[in-house]
């Protein structure tokens, strides 16, 4: 009886060691937004800002991921107006907009050709699954030739995911 | 004429992501109150505040209830968060988002303001 109790003892840890070790994962319909590439606007013309690499300027770059394709829509504004200026007397005309700079999937380079624009906003369906990188033009002409004042400027450009 | 650095951007890369797509509204434990459970993963460096927001259709705001309508959420870290609405509110709701805080006067802070929406209102339509 105590051989018997010993035994049993002996294969217990055993046992536990023949325990699977499960490893669960679940993909699902997400959406993950990243900011890849810092903007600057670049001052070409005294009356002009621009973010655009010929007017001296670095577009900036968002990345939008998606797990499953036909989830969500990129939704991406430019900028209307400045959320930091020096004090501007005259007005503001913006322009800008956005498009696809990269893509991991081939199927993804139809987004440009599908994209619909109103106002100051872009949207792009995101029928295929993986990473696609918009660039977002934008520039800013004060008043009639009119030169900006020295300062810094800030512009916020809207990124939205909508499930849709 | 000079005009200083103007930026866009700043440097900060990082993600916002928010998950599930579609969540399901349940019985809370108060009568006649609908709950929905949602995650936040905030990898934007240069964010720390996200604020809530439940939409309809037309994305107009509808009332909702939530422990903090503005969650801090330090960089590298997940936040799982409950919003309640009202039952009778049920058919008007779609859209639950979190939108990034930006700081204002901060100038090396990030100025890309990114908005994840799930729907409430059932699966892909």
């Amino acid at each position: 009886m105590k051989h018997l109790a010993v035994a049993v003892l002996a294969v217990l840890p055993h046992m536990a060691m023949a325990e699977g070790v499960p490893i669960e994962g679940n993909v699902q319909a997400k959406c993950v937004i990243r900011t890849d590439r810092a903007g600057v606007y670049g001052n070409p013309t005294a009356d002009k800002l621009s973010a655009l690499a010929a007017d001296g300027g670095v577009t900036p770059i968002i990345r939008y991921d998606v797990a499953l394709a036909g989830y969500y829509l990129a939704r991406i504004t430019y900028p209307t107006s400045f959320s930091t200026s020096p004090s501007l007397t005259d007005t503001v005309t913006w322009t800008g907009g956005a498009s696809v700079s990269s893509v991991s999937a081939a199927g993804m380079s139809a987004y440009d050709a599908a994209k619909v624009e109103y106002d100051a906003t872009t949207e792009f369906d995101l029928t295929v699954a993986g990473t696609t990188w918009f660039k977002v033009d934008s520039a800013a002409e004060y008043g009639y030739n009119k030169a900006f004042p020295a300062g810094l400027y800030r512009a916020i450009i809207q990124a939205d995911c909508i499930a849709q | 004429m000079k005009v200083a650095i103007a930026i866009l951007f700043a440097t900060g890369a990082g993600a916002h992501e928010m998950t599930p797509a579609y969540p399901e509204l349940h019985q809370s434990v108060v009568a006649q109150i609908m709950q929905a459970d949602l995650s936040l993963f905030n990898a934007r460096n240069d964010v720390e505040y996200y604020s809530i927001s439940v939409l309809d259709g037309e994305m107009n705001p509808i009332q909702f209830a939530s422990a903090q309508r503005v969650m801090h959420v330090p960089p590298g870290s997940r936040k799982d968060f409950e919003i309640y609405i009202k039952e009778v509110d049920v058919n008007r709701v779609v859209y639950v988002c979190t939108t990034s805080m930006l700081r204002a006067g901060e100038e090396n802070n990030a100025i890309v303001s990114s908005r994840i929406c799930s729907r409430l209102d059932g699966d892909r339509a």
